[in-house]
């Protein structure tokens, strides 16, 4: 017996975090962004929301910097797509971090994905990744264990 | 000694050694989700070191516990939470 082995097109569903350089101007931010985003279109992939985490302090130094934007996107696309694209951010300068995670391997129905990040459900989730640090109360004091 | 006795709890062994019951918090509470880019959550199951709670300190059950480690390391990759807090200079 022979098994045939087809390759199937995944479509899955990614979520990436990459932190610019704090100084850069509101142009040159905007600038990157579409840069990110065009490079996702240029290989079969597609942007379905990308939300700005605003300025944040780092907790460690990295490329000499202490701060930096914050941008949160999410996108689908293969599996070739996210070493490219990491490949252009390891090069870019003015990108200090980034961080890919994979959130759904198949994505079976594309259009319920789009709509999902267009519901009101998606945006309470979005409220918190764009919510300030400074900004939030400790409204998590029954979270603390005992004795920490 | 191999099987594992059954001591009431009325035993004096066992008296003064009853730790209060802990509980998973995520699962009594499903409002709270553990997401790696809300650390207002997740900074209260470190120490002052910023190491990760054990369980037997934060209660967590097992899954929850595996979910908030990988959070809290995602989160410390992007800068969002310590590695670890060093008092001495
Ligand atoms: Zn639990």
């Amino acid at each position: 017996m022979v098994f045939k082995l087809e390759r199937i097109e995944r479509i899955r569903e990614y979520e990436i975090i990459y932190i610019m350089k704090p100084d850069l101007t509101d142009d040159e931010q905007k600038n990157l962004v579409k840069k990110i985003e065009d490079i996702i279109a240029e290989n079969k992939g597609e942007v379905l929301k990308t939300t700005s985490m605003g300025k944040r302090k780092l907790f460690h130094e990295t490329k000499g910097q202490l701060r930096g934007s914050f941008v949160h996107s999410i996108f689908l696309g293969n599996n070739k797509l996210v070493p490219e694209l990491e490949r252009k951010l390891r090069i870019d300068e003015n990108v200090i971090r980034y961080q890919t995670i994979k959130l759904v391997d198949l994505v079976a129905d594309v259009e319920a994905r789009k709509e999902f990040y267009n519901s009101p459900k998606f945006e309470e989730t979005a409220a918190v990744i764009a919510k300030p640090i400074k900004e939030v109360k400790d409204d998590y004091d029954k979270f603390r264990p005992r004795g920490v | 000694m191999g099987k594992r006795d059954n001591k009431s709890k009325g035993d004096k062994k066992y008296r003064f050694s009853q730790p209060r019951r802990k509980f998973c918090r995520f699962c009594a509470d499903s409002a709270y989700e553990i997401d790696y880019k809300d650390p207002q959550v997740l900074k209260y199951f470190l120490t002052e070191g910023g190491k990760i709670t054990p369980r037997r300190l934060s209660g967590n059950c097992a899954m929850h516990q595996r979910k908030l480690a990988k959070a809290v390391k995602r989160a410390r990759m992007i800068g969002i939470l310590p590695f670890t807090i060093n008092n001495k200079r």
